[in-house]
């Protein structure tokens, strides 16, 4: 695993806690997925706003990365899309088969020697 | 559940991104004062992970646009601050953050032309040591 990705959040977050750490970064990840997905199809975010029931504003904050999510607009979001939505808590989920960097501290490159990069799942797909 | 596991997991979930050094400690200056780290922190992963998705294509997003001479700059905007991170592609189409600066509020067109040399610099270099 590259642990150059994990030096930059790492670096990026050293005020956060892990809690705002996972927060932000599901917020993050949720909006790059709903962008993605409205750029797919074609839409507007007026348009995609209407698909959702909500306002134009309103999409333009989920895609931001900061709107707090609650679990009802992301079960709308997951049926109306028919992207498949996981359970965000799973106590026996396997974890990540690989371990922080030996070394993770600022000033190291990212320019390791290349790695071996984890399966992506293309969870949107089209309506 | 501590913090290295939390980043962990966020690694998981993203594909591996390269990035100057540079890049990161620009990033770094710019978010360290301004309160504004766990936003930037969310918005730098919806783009990465925009742009680890979407590749050169990622410029249809109106967060992202081509500057020319194969650089190309992702935007991160929130109410407290305005963002440029440059990026290009290394031969094997992996993207790579090179250099960030602060835009003023409310401005959408950049001139980046004060910056596009020092880019085009590092690239020139990341290159040479990938290829090394």
């Amino acid at each position: 695993m590259d642990n150059g990705t994990y030096t930059l959040l790492e670096n990026l977050s050293q005020h956060m806690t892990a809690e705002e750490v996972l927060y932000a970064g599901m917020k993050g990840l949720v909006a790059a997925e709903i962008s993605m997905w409205r750029q797919k199809n074609g839409m507007t975010q007026k348009e995609f706003g209407k698909l959702m029931g909500v306002s134009q504003g309103a999409v333009s904050r989920w895609e931001s990365g900061e709107e707090n999510f609650t679990l009802e607009t992301l079960a709308k979001i997951s049926v109306r899309l028919n992207i498949p939505m996981q359970c965000p808590l799973a106590a026996d989920q396997q974890k990540p088969g690989y371990t922080k960097p030996a070394a993770s501290r600022s000033g190291q490159n990212s320019h390791t020697s290349a790695t071996r990069r984890p399966t992506w799942k293309n969870a949107a797909s089209s309506v | 559940m501590d913090k290295e596991s939390v980043l962990l997991q966020l690694v998981f979930l993203l594909r591996p991104v390269r990035y100057c050094r540079e890049m990161l400690d620009e990033l770094l200056s710019l978010i360290a004062e301004a309160g504004i780290e766990p936003k930037v922190f969310a918005l730098l992963i919806t783009r990465i992970h925009q742009l680890n998705a979407m590749g050169a294509q990622a410029v249809r997003l109106k967060e992202f646009e081509s500057i020319g001479d194969g650089l190309f700059s992702m935007h991160l905007t929130g109410k407290d601050f305005n963002l440029r991170i440059l990026y290009s592609f290394l031969p094997s189409r992996e993207p790579v953050l090179l250099l960030a600066f602060h835009e003023r509020a409310g401005k959408n067109k950049t001139d980046y032309s004060a910056h596009t040399d020092a880019a085009k610099a590092r690239l020139t270099k990341l290159k040479g040591e990938y290829h090394g």
